[in-house]
């Protein structure tokens, strides 16, 4: 009984709600929409469980371009969980830290997480995982050179933003504090929705180097490509950023 | 092999942790030498004192900035903090009216710098709570301060949570450790400033509804 998502109404139209919340940056929805789960903000799709090739390529982007034997890595949004499960797949992962701004996200993601849940839940236990709610800039500030990967799942990526606050995140001076809060020879990595040339020339201001990769979702029948950008701090101790 | 010093002493009833900016008044011959002694860049030792006396731990300071030059050879300064120091030895000058007081001190270093990056998410979500119940208006960015030390010790320099809770935090040598104490204080004044913010609004509002 969905409706098409072709067709003039808001993203709402398709699915049953599941609940609907006020949390911090304003409306919250979790519907289920067929066989996905999605989280929608403020009217605007944030993320899905369709989602889930494109937020797990987040991780297997960045991770084999670092070579450090036990990483502490830093992801930023947990959205429905699928980059920190990727995160805790790889063995050379000692830490994830997540920081997530919505309360009822990571309760979302507790309650409907599945299996994924269940494993970041022992992750958690097992001192391996940390969810925090809060800014994951904050967790870049007081970082100085603390993590080996930082990944970026905010929001809908650097240019089509839910959140104003965001912004900052993926402005000039937001690269600079990922670059910052990277350990030499670490990756900072960024999901985006599209191919922005202009982001792309600011990371690689900053960033030693730069490399992308590409991810698609399928979302109600249809290939949705996505780009992973991963930043890479060169492994001198030299500190430009 | 430890890191040791000799170096003035001021002596003061607040607390200074390293990277914060302290106003000071100077008007003490003894402390107007120090002073002039401090011109040339070196640092001094700022330790907490209550009645029971000196406290063994304190905290190093170089002159940032001469304020004013006032009558009299008063000066009003401006110091930073650098470094933890543990004293050792007291070492008093024959006229103690004309000349301060030199300590033997050893600096100690945290034993763990760098904070779980969650206890400092949690910590700035409080600290920045608190901000707000306090009427604080405008946002509050520690990376003003970046590089100039711990975010714990950033926070109890732009809020007073009081000399003897500044000590303590001084005293600890774990970040993670500090921001603990930090959360545990924050959580304490939290519903009382919450309270005060209530009744504040309630008189606002003409006393309807308190």
């Amino acid at each position: 009984m969905r409706e098409c998502a072709a067709g003039n109404k808001g993203p709402e139209s398709a699915a049953d709600v599941l609940e609907r919340r006020e949390g911090r940056c304003g409306e919250l929805v979790l519907r289920r929409s067929g066989e996905h789960l999605e989280v929608i903000a403020n009217g605007a799709f944030l993320i899905s469980t369709a989602n889930e090739a494109s937020s797990r390529a987040l991780m297997a982007a960045a991770l084999p371009q670092v070579g450090a034997a036990a990483l502490d890595v830093l992801i930023g949004g947990l959205g429905l969980g699928y980059a920190l499960d990727e995160a805790l797949a790889c063995e050379r992962v000692r830490r994830v830290t997540v920081v997530e701004l919505e309360p009822d996200v990571e309760r979302w993601y507790r309650a409907h997480g599945g299996e994924r849940a269940g494993r970041a839940a022992a992750g958690e236990r097992a001192g391996r995982v940390a969810i925090v709610i809060g800014d994951v800039r904050d967790a870049l500030i007081s970082s100085a050179a603390g993590f080996d990967v930082v990944a970026l799942d905010t929001d809908n990526g650097p240019e089509w933003l839910v959140r104003d606050g965001n912004a900052r995140l993926y402005s000039d001076d937001g690269i600079r504090l990922v670059r910052r809060s990277l350990r030499p020879g670490g990756a900072g990595v960024f999901w985006s929705p599209d191919r922005y040339p202009a982001f792309e020339e600011r990371l690689a201001a900053v960033f030693d180097r730069v490399v992308l990769a590409s991810a698609r979702d399928v979302m109600e029948g249809k290939g949705h490509d996505y780009t992973m950008y991963v930043g890479l701090r060169g492994t001198g101790a030299d500190d430009r950023g | 092999m430890a890191d040791r010093t000799e170096f003035g002493l001021f002596p003061l009833a607040t607390v200074l942790v390293p990277g914060e900016v302290l106003p000071l008044h100077i008007f003490e011959e003894r402390y107007k030498r120090l002073f002039a002694d401090l011109v040339d860049g070196g640092e001094f030792g700022l330790i907490f004192v209550e009645e029971e006396g000196l406290r063994e731990i304190g905290c190093s300071a170089r002159l940032a900035e001469v304020v004013e030059h006032l009558e009299g050879g008063r000066l009003n300064v401006l110091v930073r903090g650098v470094r933890r120091f543990r004293l050792l030895e007291v070492r008093e000058p024959d006229d103690l009216e004309a000349d301060y007081v030199s300590g033997v001190a050893e600096y100690v270093d945290d034993d763990e710098p760098e904070a779980a990056p969650e206890l400092a998410v949690r910590a700035l979500e409080a600290f920045r709570a608190i901000l707000a119940l306090m009427g604080v208006e405008a946002p509050w960015e520690p990376e003003g301060a970046e590089g100039e030390g711990p975010l714990s010790y950033r926070m109890v320099a732009a809020v007073d949570f009081g000399a003897p809770f500044k000590q303590q935090l001084l005293e600890t040598l774990g970040e993670s450790r500090r921001l603990e104490l930090l959360l545990t204080v924050m959580a304490t004044i939290m519903p009382r400033l919450e309270l005060r913010a209530k009744r504040q609004e309630a008189i606002r509002g003409n006393g309807k509804g308190y």
